[in-house]
């Protein structure tokens, strides 16, 4: 209640104050990309303002007949009168010559759309041909694959589990299909991927390592509907856009796997199958009042069963028929509802639903016709999470100079750490059993934040973002309150180049167990408690970014992260065990992680991409793990990215590669074995994550043909990964080959030259 | 309904498979493992861990590289020596028919040895070690003061110590129950029922004891109730129960967590990163193994 009387007190306040007159709109150049650091000025007054990371301004104080002026380095100058209270769309012409690169944003943010835009990101090369927003993130410095040939992201040093991956502003929590191999999002379906890899602004938190926004399509340059349809090795999809530009969006996104469906329909029920599905849909309308809203749906499945049937020969050759089944699967949805109170203050209201469920299912049928029914023994093991969340964001043009945002978010997150159903029936002289192991019912933390941040333009050159967030967190009696400082520094050098650089701190109240592999469906996630504390992290980072002539851009940072109250987990079978406490089988740590990135871009013409270097140290510190600090799992001091396209709207080919050098990858062998003091033998390791792999090397290439000659636009696209075939370790097992331990055999199991083809229709 | 055979699916599975990836294997000899140098191993064996005010005794093997056929082997020549802060020092020399390092000499609580172990072909080990000081526990018997697991009447047993503060200190807990008529103590096995017992910073060991830590009662005096089923001392004349408390070293206590660890990460298929890989703590410098030291005290109850 006290919540709902302060936001009373904040409108009334902020309303109260706005009687000023003022104009508003967003400036944009020719493709309507905006433009940023815009100086939009009223002559006459001298007032001011600049225009945000989107292109947008308020400018207040603004006097009827006067005609603003929009100036900014690379376009030429615009004398316009613009009108009271109404947004206006300013198209400014660039010159010629002009380097379009946006530097704007906090420092280690990267979109596809703003930073690094015109990449044609739909010919990039995709492991099996499969279109992955996923594989796009890997390619960025920064962020690493983890485990080769998976869809994982590891950023600047963290874990998976401290990415907050938002869809539409939905967090989802398990993004990956096929164990870890494909994400659920397919590059068509998602207008715009952004990341912050550590700072943010106040508005978002709740993870460590970085903020990935996923934004459906939403907006278009013209009313129309537009699709495709898309087959590969796995799946066959469509994708349909329909715009009405300014008035309204419908996007659906759906694909499905395919080649289950070639088994006959009894097989799959009764012997094998394996398919996966996703699906989202989206839809958006302005309202009369200028108002807007904005639903998102989104389901994603992945299902493998496999039944195998043997004989009981020591019971008269019955028949026994052993299933094993493994589902997951998110369902995402949102609404959004946008106003604009004034023309200074604007809103956004969401409320949002996300739940992820994997289930695991054994069962054994024995086949006797001796009794009238089948004895039968199952298992059926769920573990999941689901969010509610509400909240409210506020964006508040206080005056020229100092612009306002500030919101509330509530999250209630609902655990099911794990319940295993046990059955037993049928069985002749025996009760039947069924019971349920472990905790069935849902355990429900609440996650409370308020955020305050002031965008203050200082002068013309500088900008200075100061924010704080601070979140109440109550599960199971523990509560804590955290405060999180946001600095944020903007220092225009010249016209070419400018300085960032911030600091942030993080809190995170949700860690995933890791059972063994990242990304496995079988993780599991846990709340922050008394014991197993929330973890927290301080960042430190500096950037610099320089337009290099006409048609390249580059970018240096450099950051420093300091992590605590890692969770690491210290015995796997009691992890997974839901009899156990998970809680007696996680132990914490600290970590630390430092870097520098360089990244340079070309944007323009038909061959675009970019080359990324990143210098990076992980280690990690868990006392019940090992005395001393060691490496994190994922440390790649050296890796060198280069992406490359080459596509000409007039010809028929287009090309495209990926290639990767760097640090190999971590593994933990035994050195030695020695006698234990019960006389047993045991394995030597004389630190963890003690060996590294062979240099990393990876080059992938695809090839693309259009076939504009029919009625409809089709394409066809041809991919290779690592066609080098460079042996990058997808696993090294390390085990002795006799029960002896006197023969240890050292197993890689490595990807290359993988093929992936797809076929795509347009219309 | 028709159903698929086995060979028709292991088709299906395989050229699945051989469609979609190109996943190869090969076998590599890392030459993190080639260069491996053997080190000396040394341990106080389970039944012989250093007790304050008896005699002591070490194991000293070789440590071999993973990838070597060779197995671990006993050490018998080598040169053991010792440092006490009481002022003396003295050797350890091999027993052919124990094959231990012994010596007649015994430390009493609280003293600190500085152990050196020289062999011409290995890298010669020491470990400075510790005898933790005594805890004088207190005991109760109350016959049939409390109920076991089933709600039947049950021996209630207690001891009581106090824990000294400021420090993390580290406790064993063993139970048993000397039967008369055969003239010998039995070991039982601890009931897990107190919290310091049962959390996660606790090991049960093969004789039945619990190995625990002060966690949860750092600086406090902590009392352990443990109900043992009726049927044992109140029917038999001359029989009763024995609670031997210890406290141990820091380092035993590490040692035996870690190997607990290992223990249940052998169930795993090992798949990289450490997650079951378990590095056992030892209190030898520049070798292997552990040096567990304990002060050891028996509460008669009857």
């Amino acid at each position: 209640m006290r919540i709902f009387y302060l936001l009373i007190f904040l409108n009334t306040l902020v309303l109260s104050v706005l009687a000023q007159k003022n104009t508003r709109g967003k400036v944009v150049d020719q493709d309507e990309n905006p433009i940023p650091f815009v100086k939009v000025q009223e002559p006459e007054t001298g007032n001011v303002c600049y225009t945000n990371d989107q292109g947008e301004f308020v400018l207040n104080y603004f006097e009827s007949d006067s005609k603003l002026t929009f100036t900014t380095s690379g376009y030429d100058t615009l004398r316009l009168a613009l009108p009271y209270d109404k947004y206006t769309t300013v198209f400014m012409s660039a010159k010629e010559n002009t380097n379009p690169y946006h530097m704007g944003f906090m420092v280690g943010f990267l979109d596809f759309k703003n930073k690094n835009k015109n990449k044609n990101l739909e010919n990039m090369t995709y492991f099996l041909g499969e279109s992955d927003i996923n594989r796009q993130l890997q390619m960025l410095p920064g962020i690493e694959q983890g485990t080769e040939g998976y869809s994982n992201l590891f950023v600047r040093g963290g874990e998976v589990d401290q990415n907050l991956m938002l869809y539409n502003g939905t967090p989802i929590y398990n993004s990956n299909h096929i164990f870890g191999l494909s994400s659920v999002f397919h590059q068509r379906s998602i207008a715009n991927t952004g990341i912050s890899r550590g700072i943010s602004s106040a508005k978002y938190g709740g993870r460590l390592s970085s903020t990935i926004s996923l934004e459906s399509s939403k907006t278009g340059s013209y009313s129309g509907v537009k699709g495709e349809l898309e087959i590969t090795p796995i799946n066959a999809g469509i994708y349909i856009e329909s715009i009405k530009k300014d008035l309204s969006y419908f996007t659906l996104s759906a694909r499905r796997s395919w080649i289950d469906l070639l088994i006959p329909a009894e097989s799959r029920q009764q012997s094998v199958n394996a398919n996966i599905y996703d699906y989202q849909i989206g839809y958006g309308k302005y309202l009369k009042n200028g108002d807007k809203l904005d639903f998102s749906f989104m389901n994603t499945r992945d299902l493998y069963f496999v039944s195998l049937q043997t004989t009981d020969t020591a019971n008269g050759n019955i028949p026994i028929t052993y299933g094993i089944t493994q589902k997951w699967y998110n369902v995402l949805a949102s609404v959004n509802y946008t106003e604009q109170v004034t023309s200074q203050l604007k809103r956004v209201h969401s409320i949002h639903y996300s739940s992820y469920k994997n289930k695991n299912d054994y069962s054994q049928e024995t086949y006797d016709f001796n009794l009238l029914e089948n004895p039968l023994v199952e298992e059926k093991l769920q573990r999941g999470i689901r969010d509610i969340g509400l909240k409210t964001d506020w964006e508040y043009a206080f005056s020229n100079e100092h612009h306002l945002s500030f919101g509330w978010q509530n999250t209630f997150r609902q655990f099911l750490l794990g319940a295993n159903n046990l059955i037993s029936k049928n069985y002749p002289n025996q009760s039947d059993i069924d019971t349920i192991v472990g905790n069935p019912n849902y355990q429900t933390s609440i996650e409370s934040s308020f955020y305050g941040e002031d965008k203050y333009f200082f002068s013309k050159d500088v900008t200075l973002d100061a924010g704080l967030r601070a979140t109440i967190y109550s599960f199971d009696g523990y509560t804590k309150l955290v405060a999180e400082p946001r600095f944020h520094l903007t220092y225009f050098l010249q016209n070419n180049d400018v300085f960032k650089a911030a600091y942030n701190r993080h809190n995170q109240f949700v860690n995933q167990l890791n059972l063994g592999r990242s990304g496995s469906p079988d993780n599991i996630w846990v709340p922050a408690t008394g014991e197993i504390l929330p973890q927290n992290s301080d960042i430190l980072e500096i950037g610099y970014e320089r337009k290099l002539g006409r048609q390249f851009s580059g970018t240096v940072n450099a950051y420093y992260k300091n992590m605590q109250n890692l969770s690491a987990v210290s015995n796997l079978n009691d992890a997974s065990n839901p009899e156990k406490d998970w809680k007696s089988s996680v132990v914490q740590g600290s970590g630390k992680s430092y870097g520098l990135e360089f990244m340079f871009q070309k944007s323009k013409g038909d061959f675009t991409g970019w080359v990324s270097y990143a210098y990076s140290k992980s280690v990690r510190t868990f006392p019940d793990l090992y005395a001393n600090e060691f490496l994190f799992t994922f440390d790649r001091p050296h890796m060198l990215k280069v992406y490359g396209n080459y596509t000409n709207e007039y010809s028929i080919w287009n090309f495209s590669f990926n290639y990767l050098v760097g640090s190999g990858q971590l593994f933990t062998l035994p050195i030695g074995k020695f006698r234990d003091i019960n006389g047993q033998l045991q394995l030597e390791y004389n630190t963890l994550n003690n060996y590294r792999s062979p240099l990393y090397q990876r080059l992938d290439i695809s090839a693309g043909r259009k076939n504009i000659n029919s009625s409809l636009s089709s394409e066809w696209r041809f991919f290779i990964y690592n066609v080098l075939s460079n042996r990058n370790p997808l696993y090294v097992n390390a085990d002795f080959a006799n029960a002896s331990y006197t023969e240890l055999v050292i197993n890689r199991n490595y990807l290359a030259f993988v093929p992936g083809v797809s076929y795509i229709i347009k219309f | 309904m028709k159903r698929m055979n086995e060979k028709q699916i292991n088709t299906i599975i395989l050229l699945t498979i051989t469609l979609l990836t190109s996943c190869l294997s090969d076998t590599v000899k890392p030459d993190i493992l080639l260069n491996y140098t053997p080190k000396i191993t040394v341990n106080t064996d389970f039944d012989n861990i250093w007790v304050a005010g008896m005699p002591v005794s070490l194991e000293i093997t070789t440590s071999e590289g993973s990838i070597d056929s060779e197995l671990p082997k006993l050490l018998k020549d080598a040169t053991v020596e010792y440092v006490a802060n009481d002022g003396s020092k003295g050797s350890l020399l091999y027993n052919a028919a124990s094959e231990h390092y012994v010596t007649s000499k015994s430390f009493i609580p609280g003293t600190a040895v500085q152990l050196n172990i020289k062999h011409p072909s290995y890298p010669s080990v020491g470990s400075l070690i510790r005898f933790p000081e005594t805890i004088d526990p207190t005991g109760t018997l109350s016959i049939a003061g409390g109920l076991d697991t089933s709600g039947n009447p049950a021996d209630k047993l207690a001891v009581s110590f106090k824990d000294v503060s400021g420090v993390n200190n580290y406790y064993k807990i063993n139970l048993y129950y000397f039967n008369n008529s055969i003239s010998n103590w039995v070991p039982l096995t601890v009931p897990r029922t107190d919290p310091s017992l049962a959390g996660y910073n606790s090991i049960v060991q093969n004789d039945g004891g619990i190995l625990f830590s002060d966690d949860l009662f750092n600086g406090k005096l902590k009392t352990i109730t443990m109900n043992v089923s009726l049927g044992y001392v109140i029917n038999n004349l001359g029989d009763k129960y024995k609670i031997t408390l210890s406290s141990i070293s820091e380092d035993l206590f590490l040692y035996y967590k870690s190997l607990q660890r290992a223990q249940d990460a052998k169930e795993i298929n090992f798949q990289g990163g450490y997650n079951n890989a378990v590095v056992i703590h030892s209190n030898i410098d520049g070798g292997l193994g552990i040096i567990g030291t304990q002060s050891k005290e028996d509460v008669i109850l009857k």
